[in-house]
């Protein structure tokens, strides 16, 4: 029986188990039937290797035991989902020649493969193979820890200047920048890394509305932006969220739009079958192939431009007109000011009208109106009324509206509750 | 660029760590055993501690015992930056939040050390399309409040914070300032500060761009302060109970929506629904409250009472159109 490692090759091996404990978190094995009972039992062993402080165990009714990752994003110093980036298998040569070869370059110095071989036999009493010295060389070339310049035959390789070993003032700064960004900005396992090197800890910074999964899908978002920076093409494979079917197709990827209130990102494309944009859930894409340029690429982002002030979300409806909605709100002006201001930097590019005292009127044009029922939802209690030029939309939000009072006024006529706080 | 890469292992920094005590003085298998549980993951001594010891990473010479060990390492170790960390930085100068954690002069010497990097990606592929209007602008007076509030959240110093309420009030104060927070949200910044009432220290939050001005007192608190204590008074005592359908793709919604929570999860087999446990910070009750509303139908709130109170009144208020 293979020996339980903490540690794995392929990052996507686990995604879907980590996104699952963390999202869900109430899933049991027998959620994953196309997974082996050992394999299901090693990616757990490793989750909770991973995550130990942040485990949370519990029985269903079947008393089937379920785990869960779970936490208040807002009370943590870091991303614990992070820890994934951070347990890529390797080989005992792998780690001694890290730290050999950092050690022994550490003085400047140039030297050829051969040397170094020499050098670490000598220096470190431990025998390698001058191939395998050499495929780490480059590697670590390739990585920017060394660079290489050829003499003669022979290829010389030589430490890079560390940024803060000859700017050690900008080490503060950049704990903090490393600190902040490592949640801020994209790719933030990045900073997390560099907070790793300055063996340091974000004890500065906390986060409020902060998507921790996000980070499982950096290694789709990588190749996306790769092709939008190249104008190229991609081959996608996308695995639907709902039906669970696979589709693969090639598109061309226009721009990477993110909710920083639903914890969703896509990716908006222009398929090349039908024409069309289309947005995509990044979570939902399995694997993406680079491939050649598009010559078209700036006329299918124009496009992408010209439609874009009529998306509320990601959607581009089906329609060719965009609909129009109209809601009206009671808002005391005296006492709800902050209403007012509410909307106006909620409702992106939405109009505030006064019609009349404590009266507003918002209306907007979107190509698919559904997607902006949550937000009107947010204003229940104080919608006088709301039309939509898509009547199916319409009745939904009203028969939503009448469900809700069904299951909260109806059903408890007389047991509202009569709690405060 | 590799994202994926066993330089960033978290074994590598463990061994890190052990090697640099062994630098300074022989080191037992015990305080490996520490230094591992500290910095590793919950097994990762299991398999580290043999690797060293056995000499599989032969790292460490061990003495004449048998039982201690010292580094075979010539120099400290250094993780140098590596091009993906470079890259990453580089996208960051193009930001102006980056303005905050640096002089003009750093930011220049940035700038050149970095000249031959190339970005990671282009920041103008992504567009944030629900972050609200009114978030922060970085102007010098904002950077110069910002950097003094880190200087004092590092050193313990106490500050004068003159700022504008809410309700538009001016306020002056003196704080602990204890840490910054941010929201992608709204793109704002939060200072949580400590402020003293004759029964001890009180938190209050106040928006960075609304302060006025700031001094520095020359004030450092040198008594413990239990700054977690102090931000836990604040947490509910009954979590948010809810039921979700599967209607809708609710419970995918829902889920992702809600995971910046600390939450419970709970399958109910018998109606095919879920129950799901939200614990929330009382202070932002609001903001949760208008989150389920979203939902709509999908989920119905259960508990606490003073929670489903609100949301009762919210429902019963509202008017359905005679037509509809």
């Amino acid at each position: 029986m293979a020996e339980f490692n903490e540690l794995i090759k392929h990052f996507n091996k686990v995604r879907t188990y980590v996104r699952d404990f963390y999202v869900y978190g109430f899933k049991s094995r027998m959620d994953y039937p196309e997974s082996g009972r050992r394999t299901y039992d090693n990616e757990r062993r490793r989750i909770e290797s991973w995550f130990a402080d942040y485990i949370q165990y519990d029985y269903d009714s079947s008393h089937k035991k379920s785990i869960a990752i779970t936490m208040d994003s807002n009370r943590i110093d870091s991303n614990p989902l992070f820890h994934v980036w951070k347990s890529k298998s390797f080989t005992n040569n792998d780690i001694m020649l890290h730290f050999f070869l950092l050690d022994l370059m550490q003085d400047g110095k140039s030297r050829s493969v051969e040397t170094i071989n020499d050098e670490l036999q000598e220096r470190y009493l431990t025998l390698f193979e001058v191939q395998t010295v050499r495929k780490k060389l480059i590697e670590y070339e390739q990585n920017g820890l060394f660079s290489v310049k050829k003499e003669g035959r022979q290829h010389l390789y030589t430490a890079c200047t560390d940024l803060l070993t000859s700017h050690p003032d900008l080490y503060h700064g950049l704990k903090e920048a490393a600190s902040y960004y490592q949640t801020a900005a994209p790719f933030g396992f990045i900073g997390s890394t560099i907070l790793d090197s300055l063996r340091c800890r974000n004890d500065h910074f906390r986060f409020r509305h902060d998507y921790l999964a996000h980070t499982l899908e950096d290694e789709i978002l990588l190749p996306l932006l790769s092709a939008i920076r190249d104008k190229q093409r991609v081959l996608m494979q996308i695995r639907y969220i709902r039906s669970g079917n696979i589709n693969e197709f090639e598109c061309v990827p226009l721009k990477i739009r993110i909710s920083t209130q639903t914890g969703r990102r896509y990716v908006c494309v222009r398929r090349l079958t039908n024409g069309r944009l289309a947005s995509y859930r990044l979570d939902s894409i399995q694997n993406v192939s680079l491939l050649k340029s598009d010559i078209n690429y700036d006329r299918y982002l124009a496009g992408y431009e010209n439609n874009s002030d009529y998306i509320w979300g990601v959607s581009f409806g089906c329609h060719r007109e965009p609909e129009q909605i109209c809601l009206q709100l009671s808002i005391e002006e005296k006492t709800e000011s902050y209403l007012i201001n509410r909307i106006n930097r909620e409702g992106r590019q939405g109009q505030l009208k006064r019609i009349q005292p404590d009266i507003y009127e918002y209306t907007i044009e979107c190509w698919d109106s559904a997607e902006i029922l949550p937000w009107i939802r947010t204003f229940t209690g104080r919608i006088l009324d709301f039309t939509c030029s898509n009547k199916q939309v319409e009745q939904r939000f009203w028969s939503d509206m009448k469900k809700m009072q069904q299951m909260y006024v109806w059903e408890n006529i007389d047991t509202i509750p009569s709690g405060g706080q | 660029m590799e994202l994926f890469s066993e330089i960033y292992n978290c074994y590598y920094q463990v061994v890190a760590r052990i090697l640099e005590e062994a630098a300074h003085k022989p080191v037992s298998q015990n305080e490996m055993t520490e230094i591992t549980q500290r910095y590793g993951y919950d097994e990762s001594a299991l398999s580290i501690i043999p690797h060293l010891i056995s000499g599989d990473w032969a790292l460490l010479s061990p003495d004449d015992s048998g039982k201690n060990f010292t580094s075979r390492l010539c120099n400290p170790v250094r993780f140098p930056l590596t091009s993906l960390q470079k890259s990453w930085l580089k996208v960051l100068l193009k930001d102006e939040r980056i303005s905050l954690f640096f002089t003009d002069e750093q930011l220049e010497l940035l700038r050149q050390e970095l000249a031959d990097t190339s970005p990671l990606y282009d920041p103008s592929a992504f567009h944030y399309f629900d972050q609200f209007q009114d978030h922060d602008v970085i102007n010098a007076s904002f950077r110069q409040h910002f950097q003094l509030i880190l200087k004092a959240v590092e050193q313990h110093q106490t500050l004068k914070i003159s700022y504008y309420s809410v309700k538009q009030r001016l306020i002056e104060f003196t704080y602990l300032p204890c840490w910054i927070e941010y929201s992608a949200k709204d793109g704002k910044f939060r200072l949580y500060a400590l402020y003293r009432r004759r029964n001890g220290w009180r938190m209050d939050v106040l928006h960075i761009g609304r302060i006025v001005k700031i001094e520095e007192t020359g004030y450092y608190i040198k008594e413990p302060v239990r700054i977690d204590k102090l931000a836990d008074d604040t947490l509910c005592q009954e979590p948010l109970v809810m039921e979700i359908s599967d209607e809708r793709n609710a419970l995918e919604r829902t889920m992702l929506h809600f995971s910046s929570y600390q939450k419970k999860v709970e399958r109910m087999d018998e109606t095919g629904k879920y129950l799901c446990s939200i614990y929330y910070d009382k202070t932002r009750e609001t903001e949760l409250l208008i989150q389920v509303l979203a939902f709509g139908p999908v989920v119905k709130v259960i508990g606490p009472a003073p929670f489903l109170k609100q949301v009762m009144e919210r429902v019963n208020r509202q008017q359905l159109p005679v037509r509809k």
